[in-house]
């Protein structure tokens, strides 16, 4: 997608925080097709997508200044920002009365499950066939790929739809069609599992890596 | 309460794949304000799982979420200072041929009452020299100095008003060099005589679909008497 470098993105937020709008919309052009996929497959809806989308480059320019490297990569630290932003509308639109939103947006398991290697034309996902694993970028994430390609199915799949659609431990129960509990000690025993693997595949080199 | 190293760690993963939720994701919030260790381990886990994103197959997002940004972070940045100093010491820094085209139009053979606003870019290059004849009730944009454009968009030129009036449109601006002249109606003649400042903005293709500026504010220059 951009062919932009880490270094050179870090130029252009450097820019930014000097209050450069060229180079602003630079770092635009650069990353909003990839921040929007996130945006897009998390709120399952074309407006919100973009308003999530728009709400987190405002932030960014307001807090351009606030990145360093411990927030890993440009790119990393923005998809960050509009994950968290994609939360946060989610869980408000959960508490502003609208009935759950399991029913109106209607989560087909099958849009996520990348080990069925179906395509969502809608949102992205599942666009490359293949488990979850080969569909993250192994030039970039290699460590992330193997490690994920390490758990099992259940657990990949449980990881995605909380990733991808933003989905809470509830409505992950209603999707899957199991039990509170096990999803919540799936989860739990998952992210462990991935930790130790990140550990002892990464020696230490992750945040290297991330940084790069 | 207190937290183990591994109870922080675990909250801080599922505080970044967002199932942390509700109240307990606040408590965290405060967690992370408090305590080094705990935003250290969200930042780990932010630089490890955010990686995920890249299974996803970029998706352009449409023209006006990057109007709808630039718009907002126009309206929240004070004028620049720069702008201002800039125009005070114009003489000196435009190039000789703006100036050129300046005195060309003043020595027009004519008594016309006229107006002129140089605009120019950070480097105080001039880009387009815009003048006003309120007698013949003309309009003249010269193009010095075409700023970058794409096909995407418009450069449209607008009259700044007094008295919270919104500004008016004098059309778009010409980007091909040379001059170009176009007849003002009665009420853009009107509120030229009457203005002092005008102001070029970023608009879609066509210019502005509102009929007010609804993209960046790129350019401003005072009007003055020639």
């Amino acid at each position: 997608m951009s062919n932009y470098s880490n270094d050179k993105l870090m130029q252009l937020l450097g820019a930014t925080a000097r209050g450069d709008t060229t180079s602003f919309k630079a770092l635009y052009d650069a990353t909003a097709p990839r921040l929007h996929a996130v945006a897009l497959a998390m709120m399952s809806d074309k407006d919100l997508a973009e308003d999530v989308l728009q709400e987190a480059f405002v932030q960014v320019w307001h807090r351009a200044g606030e990145y360093h490297a411990e927030r890993g990569s440009v790119l990393t630290w923005l998809t960050t920002i509009v994950r968290y932003r994609g939360i946060d509308m989610l869980r408000q639109r959960n508490h502003g009365g609208t009935s759950g939103r399991l029913p109106s947006v209607d989560v087909d398991p099958a849009d996520i499950d990348y080990l069925s290697g179906q395509s969502d034309a809608d949102t992205g996902i599942g666009d490359q066939s293949g488990p979850l694993a080969s569909a993250i970028s192994s030039e970039e994430n290699s460590l992330l790929r193997n490690c994920i390609d390490r758990l099992s199915g259940s657990q990949q799949r449980s990881i995605a739809l909380a990733f991808f659609r933003g989905l809470t431990h509830q409505e992950l129960a209603e999707c899957l069609a199991e039990p509170l509990g096990t999803i919540k000690s799936r989860l739990r025993r998952s992210l462990s599992r991935l930790k130790e693997c990140l550990e002892s595949l990464g020696n230490g080199n992750a945040v290297q890596r991330a940084a790069d | 309460m207190r937290y183990n190293e591994q109870q922080i760690d675990s909250l801080a993963a599922e505080y970044v794949l967002g199932t942390l939720q509700g109240a307990a994701r606040r408590r965290f919030d405060r967690l992370m304000a408090e305590r080094a260790d705990a935003r250290f381990a969200v930042w780990r886990w932010e630089r490890e799982l955010n990686g995920l994103a890249s299974a996803l197959r970029p998706r352009a997002p449409r023209g006006r979420v990057w109007q709808n940004i630039s718009r907002r972070i126009e309206a929240s940045k004070p004028l620049r200072p720069s702008i201002l100093e800039r125009w005070r010491g114009w003489w000196l820094a435009v190039p000789a041929a703006a100036v050129a085209a300046l005195l060309a139009i003043a020595i027009l053979p004519t008594t016309a009452i006229e107006r002129a606003a140089i605009f120019a870019d950070q480097d105080a290059t001039a880009i387009w020299v815009v003048s006003a004849d309120l007698d013949n009730g003309l309009l003249r944009t010269e193009v010095i100095n075409a700023p970058e454009s794409s096909p995407e968009n418009s450069f449209e030129l607008w009259i700044l008003r007094d008295n919270n009036l919104p500004p008016l449109s004098l059309g778009l601006l010409p980007l091909a060099p040379g001059q170009v002249e176009s007849r003002l109606s009665a009420e853009l003649l009107a509120a030229l005589a009457g203005a002092s400042r005008l102001a070029i903005s970023l608009e879609p293709a066509g210019g502005s679909p509102t009929g007010l500026p609804t993209g960046p504010v790129l350019y401003q220059a005072t009007l003055v008497p020639i």
